[in-house]
């Protein structure tokens, strides 16, 4: 098997400047834009099968019989698998922290019952992908249907949970001079990464190679050798470049299982691509949320009282929570607190992390409460915030590790011009159109989590970065090149980092936002070894170019090792490795996580923002665009500003979509969603996207790592509808508590 | 049931003439830009196993000043249509239409005769064709005929066009007046209509909407509404009578009758 490993730099890419906080292009650019970047579909090996799934077309009910002969007579068909004549997979144990994690836990073919619609119920193998398709097509599936339930509104016959509690809401809210009592609905979205998911397969003996669209490898490893049956270290997955994810790809899926039992059993790799359409149905989805949120204010805008009852959709066997209660404990100064959740199971496939989960969701309510409020009171919103504005966190009384909420509004409002805002509906125009403008704040969660990489300084003075982490197409490999440049002071052009492989040292899950807060510790912490070895190289060993010197008196610059008092002394890299017959100068290092550790029992470690849009109306036709969009983001120091500017960026342009126009749709007849395409499942166009004002206050958090980073990929969604269902309110009088908007519901305003 | 690509066959003339000989012999689907066509396999709506590729035949592109007449081949792409500047000097609006089909690469393989054929109320450049009284040239092996594009459609995706004859080309009579467009879509661009409106303000106003009703439509009666000196709101009233528009997955009846309205006063205005 081919261990040949994936650099992140093409050939004769040029070096470009090398400085941390400096506009680094991302260094994998080159491979990507010129096509020779190998994504998962694209891998292809010799002998190679195709396999398609055979989706089940009820949303409920039991499998009566599988009919697969004429299928199996059609050209290059191979083989069609199901329950009774494939393998059958195990359940994986419960995860253990961020490992182990499966949203999906029933194995393809346990049973014969469906659960939702697209379930996979079958599977062909042929020589071709069309022909595999075709097999699919001629499986005849016979099912005994019944009733099945994708109702859009929530309700549940179990208890409510408790998430956070403080004070008495309840009677705080009654109390209350000024109440807001609304419910406040997201609807199912689907994560729609451009590159499709999919698995390659394969096995030599009883070792396999998967192939993965993956933003975990370090755990698809964990659940996929329980599932098949076979020791850990005969796993390996791979994972080189990915055309993103938004969590989609966090977690194993079945077509993944699926893939790798019959790759085992046809005795041949095998490639499976999901289809679009699949894509809503088997590889989760953000799931439907229902939040009624009352605020008890004082005249004054104090707050008294918060009370955050929600409820998610999920499927039938997976209770996935939506932490839609994430920020509300935390964000304002508010003595009396209840936030309380339920779940509301559903004929539809599981739902899972979506770029920032939970928060999103919950800051669009709560934000949106808010700015009701604020209306309410005749109070700025930004005021109003302001006056709200807690000392610490008052759900965990820790100091917060760094909070600059306040300094993100005041900047964002003089970015966006707020203090021209007449406040009245309608009020403003321009160029015939009706202008709206509103604004929420938002946080996001900051974390580290446990990885290891290492550093080899070769003699040639290249330096190797690795670690078995993933880059979703952020920028990791970036990053982390600039962090080993930092560390060895190596110049960029020579720092090659691998990624996405489960033969590297363990690395962390590209989600939360925490894979560059993990994995730089681990990488500086490496190099330094890495400089160290090379240091001890230099002065012990019979030819060791400072033989007998302590090497607390040498350093290493330029790529040479010199005495620090006489840098003429310098010997280069090649040289010391040479005398001390050493291929290579190695260091390993890693971080440890936050979760449990000495931070979280002291600080209250999240990032802020603010975010402001400005919207355009005509009335006659109720044509709505974003025509504006200011973001002030309080996320530590920027390392490379230029990719997480694009990371915000990106995320105001899903937000307009989150406003706008996304929703799956299931249809009540048969439980599909409808419209599983990217021609009815609308998201923004390059059209859609305007101006976007980023700014980074680039404060360091002091506590999260040495470099006081935070992570960028999901606080950027945070509050960008609540700000942009503000504008619609503030320019059509319409006030649009269930998602998405529709200017069809703007007329009447 | 999906077809399988590979179960597919189509015959690639190199002529006219040969094209329409195998299309009297066999009752072939012609393919040219295959946009609509190959979202019709990818659902299993389309049946067909045997397709013309009419991609190759000269005859069907072009774009010409005949006269009174600007003449389209069938085959013309969007993309060609957009920066034509016989169709920018006396259809801009066929321009605007074009360019607001679909994204770049729909552009560029889509055609204008497929628009046509294709027969969706809701096609962008259908109302521009509607209020230019454009002639639609048919041939078969057999015979040619002209058919008024008005005349063409005769229900929900149906046409008077026979299983043996292609659209060979689109002819809109010049006109005087103001032409005028616009499309209601939910997003900025790639968006399907939920309404489209075209109309050319000459002594007859000439007024036509899709996505309101089975087939794109003329509002003949507002037209003389207008023409014959009613208020403004008068002919929003008659054009309410003309126009039956549906519920669906992009917009409601309600927006689209109150936005039709908002259209037509805003045209008559401009």
């Amino acid at each position: 098997m081919s261990r040949a490993r994936e650099s992140s730099r093409a050939p004769g890419a040029p070096e470009a400047p090398k400085v941390i906080g400096g506009k680094l292009p991302r260094i994998d650019g080159p491979l990507k834009v010129s096509g020779r970047a190998v994504y998962t579909s694209d891998v292809s090996l010799d002998g190679m099968l195709y396999a398609v799934p055979v989706p089940s077309t009820i949303a409920s009910g039991r499998i009566v019989s599988i009919d697969a002969a004429a299928a199996r007579k059609l050209a290059g068909v191979r083989a069609v698998y199901y329950r009774g004549n494939l393998r059958p997979f195990f359940r994986s144990a419960p995860p253990q922290g961020f490992s182990g994690l499966i949203d999906e836990k029933r194995p393809p073919f346990e049973d014969d019952v469906v659960r939702y619609y697209g379930q996979y119920v079958a599977v062909a193998v042929a020589q071709t992908m069309e022909q595999a398709k075709a097999a699919a097509d001629a499986v005849r599936v016979r099912y005994a249907a019944d009733a099945h339930n994708v109702e859009p509104h929530l309700a549940t016959e179990k208890p409510f949970r408790t998430e956070s509690e403080r004070g008495n809401a309840d009677a705080a809210f009654q109390s209350a001079p000024v109440k807001i009592d609304q419910t406040y609905v997201t609807p199912t979205e689907v994560h729609n990464p451009i590159e499709l998911h999919a698995t390659v397969a394969a096995w030599e003996g009883d070792r396999v190679t998967l192939y993965e669209t993956s933003q975990a490898i370090m755990n698809h490893r964990e659940v996929l050798y329980q599932m098949l049956g076979v020791p850990k270290e005969n796993v390996r997955v791979v994972s080189h470049f990915l055309g993103s994810g938004f969590g989609g790809k966090l977690w194993p899926w079945t077509h993944s299982i699926l893939a790798a039992g019959v790759a085992r059993e046809v005795g041949a790799p095998v490639k499976l691509v999901v289809s679009r359409q699949s894509m809503f149905q088997t590889v989760g989805h953000r799931p439907r949320t229902q939040q009624r949120f009352r605020i008890g204010a004082g005249h004054d805008g104090k707050l008294l009282s918060l009370h955050h009852e929600y409820l998610n959709q999920t499927s039938i066997l997976d209770d996935y929570g939506e932490d839609c209660g994430e920020a509300t404990p935390f964000m304002y100064s508010v003595p009396n607190v209840r936030v309380i959740s339920a779940l509301a199971h559903r004929n539809i496939g599981t739902p899972t992390a979506m770029r920032g989960p939970g928060a999103v969701p919950g800051l669009f309510a709560m934000e949106s409460a808010m700015d009701e409020l604020a209306i309410a009171l005749n109070i700025d919103p930004i005021e109003l915030r302001r006056r709200n504005e807690p000392q610490q966190d008052e759900s965990s009384k820790l100091p917060f590790s760094s909070r600059h909420l306040v300094e993100c509004m005041q900047v964002g409002a003089e970015k966006f011009g707020w203090a021209r805002r007449d406040a009245r509906v309608g009020a403003m125009k321009r160029d015939g159109l009706t202008i709206g403008w509103g604004m929420a704040a938002c946080s996001w969660g900051a974390m580290r989590s446990d990885a290891q990489a290492s550093v080899e300084i070769a003699r040639d003075g290249t330096v190797t970065v690795t670690t078995a982490t993933q880059d979703v197409g952020t920028g990791t490999y970036t990053v982390l090149a600039l962090v080993a440049a930092e560390a060895t002071g190596i110049s960029l052009d020579k720092i090659d980092v691998r990624l996405g492989d489960t033969s590297l040292p363990p690395g962390p899950i590209s989600g939360g936002s925490w894979v560059t807060a993990s994995v730089i510790p681990a990488v500086s912490n490496a190099a330094r070894v890495a400089v160290r070895s090379l240091l001890t190289m230099s002065t012990t060993g019979p030819n060791a170019p400072f033989a007998g010197a302590k090497f607390e008196d040498l350093q290493f610059a330029n790529g040479r090792v010199s005495r620090k008092r006489d840098p003429s002394t310098g010997v280069p890299i090649g040289e010391v490795l040479a005398r001390a017959n050493a291929r290579a100068a190695v260091g390993d290092g890693q971080s440890s996580t936050t979760l449990g550790g000495e931070e979280s029992k002291k600080y209250s470690l999240h990032s802020y923002g603010a975010q402001f849009a400005e919207v355009s109306w005509q009335p006659e036709t109720a044509r709505l665009r974003v025509s504006r969009f200011v973001s002030v983001i309080d996320a530590g120091r920027m390392l490379n500003p230029k990719p997480a500017r694009n990371q915000i960026e990106g995320a105001v342009v899903m937000g307009i979509g989150m406003a706008l126009f996304e929703e799956a749709r299931y249809d009540k007849r048969y439980g599909a969603p409808i419209n599983s395409n990217l021609a009815d499942y609308i998201v923004s166009t390059n059209a859609d996207a305007p101006p976007i004002d980023v700014t980074f206050l680039d404060h360091p958090d002091p506590v999260l790592n040495e470099f006081g980073a935070r992570g960028v990929g999901e606080i950027g969604l945070a509050g960008t509808a609540a700000a942009i269902t503000a504008a619609v309110y503030h320019a059509t009088g319409v006030r649009v508590r269930e998602l998405p908007v529709r200017i069809e519901d703007l007329l009447r305003g | 049931m999906k077809s399988a690509l590979s179960q597919l066959s189509f015959a690639r003339p190199r002529t006219l003439e040969e094209a329409l000989t195998l299309l009297r012999d066999e009752p072939l689907v012609p393919i040219a830009g295959a946009t609509d066509l190959y979202v019709g396999l990818n659902f299993g709506t389309l049946k067909a196993q045997r397709f013309l590729d009419i991609t190759r035949l000269e005859e069907l592109r072009g774009i010409s000043v005949t006269g009174d007449r600007l003449v389209i081949g069938a085959g013309t792409t969007y993309t060609t249509i957009m920066h034509s500047a016989s169709v920018r000097a006396h259809w801009p609006i066929l321009a605007d239409a074009a360019s607001q089909v679909g994204g770049v690469q729909i552009q560029n393989r889509g055609t204008l005769g497929g628009n046509v054929a294709n027969a969706s109320p809701a096609g962008d450049t259908l109302p521009v064709l509607a209020v230019a009284d454009a002639i639609l040239q048919l041939r078969s092996a057999q015979s040619q005929r002209a058919v008024p594009f008005n005349s063409f459609y005769t229900g929900y995706r149906q046409t008077v066009l026979r299983p043996d004859e292609l659209i060979v080309s689109i002819e809109l009579p010049m006109v005087e007046g103001k032409q005028w467009f616009r499309k209601v879509g939910t997003r900025a661009a790639q968006a399907i209509s939920k309404l489209v409106m075209a109309a050319v303000r000459t002594e007859a106003p000439r007024i036509a909407l899709g996505s309101v009703a089975p087939t794109p439509l003329r509002l003949r009666r507002t037209e003389a509404a207008l023409a014959g000196g009613s208020s403004i709101e008068d002919a929003i009233g008659v054009l309410q009578t003309e126009i039956t528009p549906i519920d669906d997955l992009r917009s409601s009846e309600a927006y689209r009758r109150a936005v039709a309205g908002n259209l037509l006063r805003r045209f008559w205005a401009s």
